[in-house]
């Protein structure tokens, strides 16, 4: 037993949040994890500015940090990098949308019919053998080389994982919940969006995160392949014309982007799961 | 066999019911001519060995389930849905995470023509009398497990049943909680007088509280016999005819089971 509970039998709580502040110990760990997360890139540059400094290779190919952050300051104010940025975003939030919907709704079908379930779920288990990235060469002959192979692609890539997630966690519903919402003859409805949904947000969160990473993978993977604009396209013309600043430029926003989407998720996936305790086990 | 009618004050009346679950297309025998009168008002405890469709029975009369053959009358009325005149608690009090215990407790109300108003005092006055008070804004998970049953259980009256069905309502609680419950139960059976089937492995449990114990043999679920518990409520627990009842159960029940 924790010491919450035993807290609980001495005096009744009217403020439960206050018990969730983390132990000490447990806080000692998480500054450790902080320090850690700061310590790391500093180490990868401080490491990547003596390579440059070492002279073993040429500075083509192992850029020094400096000449990095002057092109990275000229493509920025002169509104290329940031035109860049927003085609990717608004790619990818407008595939990531548009696939998260389709996700949702199919996958609680699945989760609460039956019949939805035995004739969607085997096409899913079978699409998800395949990865996005061996679908580009086969959307781009039929959607072309526009934006809406890229989008198609974003969604596709989005609407799976989240569509499984949604299914898992309708199916994960302790039966005796939806019980007692019949025995008390809650309204379909009502059952829907105080049983149903509360009850499968976790996982489907979970599953909303996976697709968002996913999703950006496979944009700017498409990007590299396909596009007039976006970050993976800034790469690919890096490559053409040797301009491995602009190319390390590119994977290290990349990663940056991929690091904030998944923080802000988190963060978002906390501010929901605050709402919804799950019962201890 | 002569003709049988119930008796006129049965409330609750079931007749050669039987149960049969699909499993990989053969059917399994759940339960097999099952006949209980249960009066208004009686508690009747349930004990047979695990499998015996004591949890199936509660949920054919609970209406969760509806597929069987045979009558299930409550009032004369058939059933085959659940309907607010039957209230169910389960083993695990299966509350929702994310309300609060009053949250919980209203939600039974969702469907229930009522004021707002009488709908939050009804609610208070069953947190108070399952002894909750002050948690009204607690979170299941910040309750112990004995707590969390009595929510489930202000949860369960809180839509006025005549009948409550309970399933092994406090086998997950330890010996302590689980007697100072027992008494809860009863005191709140003796205060509210409606219907109580409660299915457990507890013998002396049975004993304690039914007024009738009904003792089930397995493969296929069928009643073995029914014993009459003749004592008075509120009872007393060293009482040497309750022991030598529980005695009798409990060989009955072991009887013709290898150990
Ligand atoms: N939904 C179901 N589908 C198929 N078989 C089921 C289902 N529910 C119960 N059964 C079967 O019916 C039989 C009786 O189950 P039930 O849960 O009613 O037993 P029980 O007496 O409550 O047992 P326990 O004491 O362990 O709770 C078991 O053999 C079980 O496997
Ligand atoms: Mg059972």
């Amino acid at each position: 037993m924790d010491d919450g509970s035993v807290i609980l039998k001495t005096r009744p709580v009217s403020e439960p949040v206050a018990l969730l502040a983390p132990p000490a110990p447990e806080r000692k760990a998480w500054k450790r994890q902080r320090l850690a997360a700061v310590l790391s890139p500093i180490i990868l540059i401080v490491g990547w500015t003596l390579l440059s400094r070492s002279g073993w290779f040429p500075a083509e190919i192992v850029v020094p940090p400096e000449v990095l952050w002057k092109t990275f300051v000229t493509y920025w104010s002169n509104g290329q990098l940031p035109d860049h940025l927003t085609g990717s975003l608004g790619r990818l939030f407008g595939g990531y949308l548009i696939g998260a919907g389709i996700g949702i709704a199919l996958g609680t079908l699945m989760g609460v019919s039956k019949q939805a379930e035995a004739y969607v779920l085997p096409g899913f288990h079978i699409m998800r053998q395949l990865p996005t990235v061996a679908l580009i060469p086969a959307f781009i002959m039929i959607f072309g080389v526009g934006e809406t192979v890229k989008l198609v692609l974003v969604a596709k890539a989005t609407a799976l994982p989240v569509a499984l997630a949604a299914f898992q966690g309708v199916k994960g519903i302790p039966r005796t919940w939806l019980d007692v919402a019949r025995i008390h003859r809650i309204p379909a409805l009502t059952q829907f969006t105080h049983v149903i949904v509360p009850a499968s947000l976790p996982v489907l969160v979970q599953g909303l995160r996976t697709a968002l990473a996913r999703s950006w993978m496979v944009l700017v993977a498409a990007e590299l392949l396909v596009a007039d604009s976006g970050i993976g396209q800034m790469m690919e013309w890096g490559r053409q014309t040797f301009r491995l600043d602009l190319v390390l430029i590119g994977v290290v926003i990349t990663g940056l982007i991929g690091f904030t989407l998944d923080k802000g998720f988190r963060a978002l996936e906390r501010l929901l799961t605050r709402g919804s305790r799950r019962q201890e086990a | 066999m002569a003709f049988e009618t119930p008796s006129p004050t049965a409330k609750l009346s079931i007749q050669s019911l039987s149960k049969n679950y699909v499993i990989d297309q053969k059917a399994l025998r759940v339960l097999l001519n099952i006949d209980l009168d249960v009066h208004e008002g009686e508690f009747v405890s349930i004990v047979g060995r695990s499998g015996c469709g004591k949890s199936t029975l509660l949920r054919l009369v609970s209406g969760l389930e509806n597929d069987y053959s045979g009558t299930i009358q409550l009032d004369g009325k058939v059933i085959n849905a659940p309907s607010l005149d039957r209230g169910m608690i389960f083993q695990d009090p299966s509350l929702l995470p994310w309300m609060t215990v009053r949250e919980n407790v209203a939600f039974a109300l969702v469907n229930q023509n009522i004021p707002k108003a009488e709908k939050d005092k009804r609610v208070l006055d069953l947190i108070d009398l399952v002894g909750l008070k002050g948690f009204e804004s607690a979170y299941p998970k910040e309750l112990s497990g004995g707590m969390a049953q009595r929510a489930a259980i202000a949860r369960a009256l809180v839509s006025q049943p005549k009948v409550l069905l309970l399933d092994e309502p406090l086998g997950a609680l330890d010996a302590l909680t689980r007697l100072r419950l027992q008494n809860e139960l009863q005191r709140i059976w003796l205060q509210h007088r409606m219907t109580m089937i409660m299915v457990t492995h507890d013998v002396e449990e049975a004993v304690y509280l039914g007024d009738r114990v009904v003792i089930m043999d397995p493969e296929p679920g069928r009643i073995r016999r029914i014993v009459d518990v003749p004592l008075p409520h509120p009872r007393d627990r060293a009482s040497p005819v309750l022991h030598a009842i529980r005695d009798e159960v409990l060989k009955d029940l072991t009887n013709g089971v290898v150990i």
